[in-house]
């Protein structure tokens, strides 16, 4: 067998694994350095791993009020990572937040991600997206990101696990997402 | 034979470090802050008694209870202080920081077994411990470490038993 074919076959068969792992990874970057350093709070929470499992070992209890389904779906998530910068005062992005953010937002064009929902609220001041990604066949959720932009508060969350279209809604108004039981999609105040 | 020996010693040698506990999170993190900081850590005087006759009366009482409190030259950042001190099987779960007084907080986590795990807090008081009148005893800042041990299930049964 000729060589040249050979090396480029076990090239790829070397880099497959990464590119699958990069193409699979709903796992975002999700700092925003320059917030975090104007805010008056900052909380930075990352569970993945053993340390999701600690956090999913507290809510098996019944004592918590998470119903069996509520608990089904959160025991098949993979990572939950919320990032909250909270101010005193208004927020005023600067253009390197501004390009934070939209570095943020590059990471969610393409790759199976699309967003969801996107309001602005004039009188509010705030706004929020929430971008879903899904597997090939569409028939579950593979990741979800939240950013929402209020006049005080900026919340940027990204749930990554095995979520079914029909938990979407149980979702809402936990971990910092909002509800999604009634948003559509793509539409502007 | 003094083929073997040597063979054997150097094995052990060789393989030492995997035997040793990554598990004594608090004891790296202690190490690491004492020289940080140019302090020696104060310790609670009988904590680790207290926390074992608490055992003694309910076993399902946190265990591997450690506290150790150094005082602070100034402004600290907790992150560069526990910055690469810990092993890769500690994970950090918990970032809080207060800009206003420069107050933080950072939690580790890590596995120990199925049902348990291990937990460190690393925090920074800008304006040290209160005294019994609400007010501050001018400690002024303190870097405190905490270890302790903790399993979900056996605190949420106690959670549950006082609930009732």
């Amino acid at each position: 067998m000729p060589r040249r074919p050979l090396y480029f076959l076990l090239l790829l068969l070397l880099a497959a694994p990464l590119w699958v792992r990069a193409q699979q990874q709903p796992q975002l970057k999700l700092d925003l350095p320059g917030l975090a350093a104007q805010a008056d709070q900052v909380s930075e929470v990352t569970l993945d791993g053993p340390v999701l499992r600690l956090g999913l070992a507290f809510i098996s209890s019944d004592a918590t009020g998470v119903s069996p389904q509520e608990r089904d779906l959160l025991t098949r998530l993979k990572g939950i990572y919320v990032r909250s910068y909270e101010f005193k005062h208004l927020v005023v992005l600067s253009p390197a937040d501004l390009a934070d953010l939209a570095t943020l937002r590059r990471q969610l064009r393409g790759g199976g991600w699309t967003r969801i929902v996107n309001v602005h609220s004039r009188r509010e001041g705030e706004t929020d997206e929430v971008y879903l990604r899904t597997s090939p066949g569409g028939n579950s959720i593979l990741g979800l990101v939240v950013i929402s932009l209020q006049p005080d508060e900026v919340d940027l969350v990204n749930i990554v696990g095995d979520i079914q279209p029909s938990e979407l809604a149980a979702l809402g108004g936990h971990l910092g997402i909002p509800s999604l039981s009634n948003a559509p999609a793509g539409k502007k105040h | 034979m003094r083929r073997a020996a040597l063979t054997t010693l150097a094995l052990a040698i060789m393989l030492a470090p995997l035997g040793a506990s990554s598990g004594n999170g608090f004891g790296t993190l202690e190490r690491r802050l004492e020289a940080a900081l140019h302090a020696k850590p104060l310790h609670p005087h009988l904590l680790g008694f207290a926390a074992l006759m608490g055992r003694m009366f309910d076993r399902r009482q946190a265990a591997g209870l450690h506290l150790a409190i150094f005082p602070a030259p100034g402004a600290v950042d907790v992150r560069q202080l526990a910055a690469g001190a810990l092993p890769a099987d500690w994970m950090r779960m918990v970032y809080s920081r207060d800009n206003n007084d420069g107050e933080q907080a950072l939690i580790y986590v890590r596995q120990r077994s199925r049902n348990s795990f291990q937990m460190l807090i690393l925090a920074f008081d800008p304006q040290g411990s209160d005294n019994d009148s609400g007010g501050k005893d001018g400690d002024g800042p303190q870097v405190v470490l905490m270890s302790l041990n903790v399993n979900p299930a056996q605190l949420m049964q106690q959670a549950e038993q006082r609930r009732r």
